[in-house]
This record gives structure tokens, C-alpha cells and sequence, in this order.
């Protein structure tokens, strides 16, 4: 007896306290109106930590990878012997020193285990993939892909002393090499590979609903080891995106270089963070 | 039976205590609705600054209704975490975004499967790579639980003081902050630091800074009341206003009618997400933070503790909390009630 009257109370007052309610429903956002992105406000509060945290973790190169380092065999020096979190372990230096000519890094340049870049317009067999029937259809594109942290040779004053045995002399983690990728991959895939392949230390944060990876550290080389401006950022064919390296769905010819800025973008031609 | 006349009791309250004033309703109710949203969203929670400790911290200090296999799985995930990584991350804000998040749901954020996750905060050095932002995020995460600042294993020993210096001597000409400490003045960061400097504010020099910081963050505020270009820009400030006590009403944070927490609400979907920027659809980020600075809205509302003040260990949720209604769970039955009934 006395519950049901309670019930009726009780819904009554929700209805009106509903009606109510109802009015004041946030407004739908204005039409047409279309803010500028520039990417401040994800990164700031990312740093609350301004940024990702950690999910994908690579502690080194090739052996506790999750994914098939295939084409270890040509991927350079061996890895195995290395503490798997030493960050004063120079992975790539050996293979800077290769470089003839430091003085033209925007050559393009072979990379061992790849097409020579003359032969880019032919249909090819893909290196990395073990099994090439699961390609059987899918198109295939090449793009260039070089990673540079350059721009520390200009600010070794604020480079972090434990990291300043990582920086190649010439500037490059890779210099410019022709990849080739399926249709739908992302920079991201890209980049996730050819490190694999050339025994290159990369680091990335995700989360599962994020959709995009963040790029923390590449050859041993984090942000802010370079002072509080400092981290990785990407470009395509000149041009900084302001979204996540996973979102970037390459095209045939596309260039991606991979740039270690000091100043917050300002000292590659950029303005945002990766 | 008695849980649910109970229930019943405090609907009935509630729904006679929502014909309030229009702004706390309209607030609660989007407090609600985006709970709801960042449960779905986050459902597997994650380590990492999105889909993970902001989530829980945005959820704990709501007062909604969360399942506590929610914050299980969140503990288990970061356990495994903490764990593969031997206690080690990258940045400094790493530590202090699961030392928040820990503390928000009543866990121990200096025994995390072995590892203490509040002692790097100690090292004054490693904080300051990240600049100010570094500063900002160990001195909020010491205060949080009103922790003692953990002896350094290396570099400068930190102190409270020192990470207050750090963000009083970064403060720019304009009374801001910048990320990278140079004009003009970012008002994130400038929020931010606000937040970290408001337990403080009865230090003189402190307080002055604070009054400069607003002065800054009043002028860029723009001229439809939000802030920057995205609605984190918004709901930083508006936590910087519960936090610091002002009102969202303030005449200096009211532009053309519109308050930081209007703006911010615009960039609402119906679902309970929030844009990152208008007409870019929900984002996990955007809708975290939004999340938060409604839970800091409710907290001010209600008289609760602040949204990073969490010295008071019975506000945690995360610990099987006791079967007594409080305030907070009161208006966290109704969100259930509403979401659970479809009306959300």
C-alpha cells in the first residue's frame, strides 16, 4: 500500500523533474562553425601528462617483438646481444656511418634489403611479408620514408648527456629510403616496420579507442631528451599533418620524413607535435 | 529491500531538489550522460592518457555509479603494465597521471605490483625536462593525497617549494603560462598551473601570481566565452575556476553571456561525448576532460572537496565503498537511474 503510493509519488516527480530536464539539454553545437586546429589543447592536457601513455612498448629492436621481425637476416647488425632497455646501447650508428656522402642527405638512399629506388615503377615482390600469397591482389605503392634527428646537432647543450652517444653525427636513424607498402597502410604501419627491419628502436604509446599511435622515442631518443620542447614529429611530402601518424593513409610517391624537432616544430617547419 | 526503499527515498529527493537553479541541473545532467558515455567508451581502460587515468579519474570524482569490476580492471591492466615495464616510464607526467588516478579510486599508488610509482615524483630534475608542465603535474599529484614528497634516488632532491618556484618563475609577462614558457600565454597550461598553485593561495606571493594568472586568463578568453580553440581549453579553465573557488559566474569569465562551462557544454554531443573541436565528432580526449571539469562543476556545486583534492580517503570508489548514501552517491544513483532507464 503504502510502497505503490510512494511509486505514484515517485513518478510523478519524474515526470515533472523530466520535463523539466529536457529544456535544458545542452544546445547542439552552432552549424557552420568550424575552429581552427592547432592542436594545443590535446597536447596540453595530454601533459597532464600531456601525452599518450604507454601501451605499445618495443624495449629494443628485433627480439621481443610482437610482430615478425621478417627480414632480420638483412636488417644490419644483430640485436640479440643487447641489454633489451639499455638506452645508452647505440642501435644505429654502424649503419649511419655507411653513408658515403652526409653532406646531401636528401638522396635518397638503398637501403640493404630493398628495391634499389631506379626500379620503384615495377610491380614488386613486398620484403617483409613472409607469406606473399596474403597479398595476392592487393595493390601495392612505394613511398619514402627517413628519420632525422638533425636538428640535436644544433642544440647538443641541451641534449640529456646519457643520450648524446645516440645522435649519428650526419643526423641520420635512416636516411632516405624507398619502401614499398599495401594499399590502406598509414605511416604508422610504415614507419612500425621499416624500424623493425633495420633494427631501429621505436617506441610508441596507444590506446585502444585512440586510434592513432604516439611517437615517444625512436633510436633511443625520447621527447624532451632534447629540452621541453623536444619529440618526434612526421611529414608528408612537406606538409605536418595535426592528426596521429595512424590516421595517415599513405598515397603512391608519398615522402614521410620522420624529424626530431628541439622547438616545439618551429625548427623543421612545423607547428604541432606529432 | 531496504537498499531499494532506500534508492526510492533518495530518487524522490533528488527529483524535489532538481527544480535548483537551471545552470546546476543542466550540469548534472550532462555529468551524468557523459559518465555514462566515457563507461562505454573506456570500457576495456587502458594505461596511457587516453582511455586510462583520466577516464578513472574522471569517473571517481563524479560520484556516478561505476561497477567496481570497472576499477578492477582498470588496477588489473595497469598492474600488468607497471609490471612488464619494471616500474619504468617515460615522462614525469606518466607517474603523476596514475598517482591521481590511483588516489582518486582509493589505491596505493606507492606499491603498484612492487613498484612505487610516487617516488619518481621526488627528483626535481626529471620533472623539470618537461618544462613547466613537469612542475605543474608532480606538485598536483603530491598534493592530491597530501603525500610526502619521496627522497630522490638521483638528481635534485624535489621539494614542494622547489616545483612552486618552478611554475611562479615560469609565469610570463602577461600573467599566463606556455608550455614552452614563452609568450603569448597558453591557456591551457595557464589553467593548469592555476590548478597546481590554488592549495597554496594563502602565500602572499602565491596569491598574487594566481590574481595575475586569472587577469591573463580572463583577457584570452574569447568573446563566445570558451577558450583557445578546443573544448579542453574550456574545461581546463573551468577546473581552474572550482578549483580556485570562483564562481563560473564571475563577470571576468562571462563574455557575451556566455560562462567557461556554457562553452564548454557546446561542445557536447547528445551521447555525452565532447568535440575536441566543433563539428569533428566525439573524442576520447576531448570527452575526458569534459568529464572531469563536470565532475569538478558537481564537487563545487555540492561543497565536496575539490577535483584533485582526495586527502579525504572515504570519497574513493574504488575500494567497495560502505552502503551509506551520501551526497555524492545520492546524485550517483539518480545518473544510474537515468541512464539505466534510457532517459539519458
Amino acid at each position: 500500500m503504502k510502497k505503490s503510493i510512494l511509486c505514484l509519488l515517485l513518478l510523478a516527480a519524474l515526470v515533472l523533474c523530466l520535463s523539466g530536464c529536457k529544456s535544458k539539454t545542452p544546445a547542439p553545437p552552432p552549424d557552420g562553425e568550424v575552429l581552427t586546429e592547432d592542436g594545443t589543447g590535446a597536447a596540453a592536457a595530454d601533459s597532464g601528462e600531456v601525452n599518450p601513455g604507454t601501451v605499445g612498448y618495443y624495449p629494443n629492436a628485433a627480439p621481443e617483438q610482437p610482430l615478425t621481425p621478417v627480414g632480420a637476416e638483412n636488417a644490419g647488425q644483430p640485436e640479440e646481444t643487447q641489454p633489451p632497455q639499455e638506452p645508452q646501447q647505440p642501435q644505429e650508428p654502424e649503419q649511419i656511418a655507411e653513408h658515403e656522402d652526409p653532406g646531401e642527405p636528401e638522396e635518397p638512399q638503398q637501403i640493404v634489403g630493398y628495391e634499389d629506388p631506379g626500379e620503384l615503377e615495377e610491380p614488386q615482390q613486398i620484403v617483409g611479408y613472409e607469406d606473399p600469397t596474403e597479398l595476392e591482389g592487393a595493390k601495392i605503392g612505394t613511398c619514402t620514408i627517413s628519420i632525422s634527428c638533425s636538428t640535436i646537432l644544433n642544440n647538443m647543450d641541451k641534449c640529456d648527456p646519457a643520450k648524446a652517444s645516440l645522435v649519428p653525427a650526419t643526423g641520420w636513424i635512416l636516411a632516405p629510403a624507398a619502401v614499398s607498402f599495401e594499399e590502406g597502410e598509414s605511416v604508422f604501419t610504415v614507419l612500425q616496420r621499416t624500424c623493425q627491419q633495420n633494427g631501429i628502436h621505436m617506441e610508441f604509446s596507444n590506446a585502444p579507442m585512440y586510434n592513432s599511435a604516439y611517437i615517444e622515442g625512436i633510436g633511443n631518443l625520447y621527447e624532451f631528451d632534447v629540452g621541453e620542447l623536444s619529440g618526434w614529429m612526421y611529414s608528408v611530402n612537406g606538409v605536418f599533418p595535426n592528426y596521429g601518424c595512424s590516421k595517415y593513409i599513405l598515397q603512391n610517391g608519398d615522402t614521410i620524413r620522420w624529424v626530431y624537432t628541439c622547438d616545439q616544430g618551429a625548427d623543421v617547419g612545423g607547428s604541432n607535435f606529432s | 529491500m531496504k537498499a531499494l526503499f532506500r534508492s526510492l527515498a533518495v530518487l524522490l529527493a533528488l527529483t524535489l531538489c532538481l527544480s535548483g537553479p537551471a545552470l546546476a541541473a543542466s550540469a548534472e545532467d550532462a555529468l551524468a550522460g557523459s559518465a555514462a558515455y566515457i563507461l562505454r567508451a573506456a570500457a576495456e581502460p587502458a594505461v596511457g592518457s587516453v582511455g586510462g587515468e583520466w577516464a578513472v579519474l574522471g569517473l571517481a570524482r563524479s560520484g556516478c555509479d561505476v561497477p567496481q569490476t570497472w576499477w578492477d580492471r582498470y588496477y588489473a591492466v595497469l598492474a600488468e603494465e607497471v609490471a612488464g615495464r619494471e616500474g619504468s616510464f617515460n615522462r614525469n607526467t606518466d607517474y603523476a597521471r596514475m598517482v591521481l588516478a590511483l588516489t582518486a579510486m582509493g589505491r596505493n599508488p606507492r606499491n603498484v605490483a612492487g613498484y612505487d610509482l610516487l617516488a619518481p615524483l621526488g627528483n626535481y630534475d626529471s620533472a623539470l625536462r618537461q618544462g613547466v608542465n613537469g612542475a605543474i603535474w608532480a606538485l598536483i599529484a603530491l598534493d592530491c593525497g597530501g603525500y610526502d614528497v619521496p627522497a630522490a634516488a638521483a638528481g635534485t632532491q624535489a621539494t614542494r617549494e622547489l616545483y612552486r618556484e618552478a611554475i611562479l618563475s615560469r609565469q610570463l609577462e602577461d600573467g599566463g603560462w606556455s608550455p614552452g614558457s614563452r609568450a603569448p600565454a597558453d591557456p591551457d597550461e595557464t589553467a593548469m598551473a592555476l590548478q597546481a598553485l590554488s592549495p597554496y593561495r594563502q602565500d602572499p606571493a602565491v596569491a598574487a601570481a594566481i590574481e595575475d594568472g586569472l587577469a591573463c586568463l580572463s583577457a584570452i578568453q574569447n568573446a563566445d566565452g570558451s577558450f583557445g580553440s578546443s573544448s579542453e581549453s574550456c574545461a581546463q579553465a573551468v577546473v581552474a575556476l572550482c578549483t580556485l573557488g570562483i564562481p563560473l559566474d564571475d563577470p571576468r569569465f562571462v563574455k557575451n553571456g556566455a560562462s567557461a562551462l556554457d562553452a564548454l557544454l557546446t561542445y557536447r554531443l547528445a551521447d555525452g561525448s565532447f568535440q575536441h573541436t566543433m563539428g569533428d565528432g566525439a573524442n576520447q580526449m576531448a570527452s575526458e576532460q569534459g568529464l572531469y571539469a563536470l565532475a569538478a562543476v558537481h564537487r563545487a556545486a555540492e561543497g565536496l572537496s575539490g577535483l584533485y583534492d582526495m586527502t579525504d580517503p572515504a570519497a574513493a570508489p574504488g575500494t567497495a565503498p560502505e552502503q551509506t548514501v551520501t551526497a555524492g552517491e545520492m546524485t550517483g544513483l539518480f545518473c544510474v537511474f537515468l541512464v539505466r532507464s534510457g532517459l539519458l
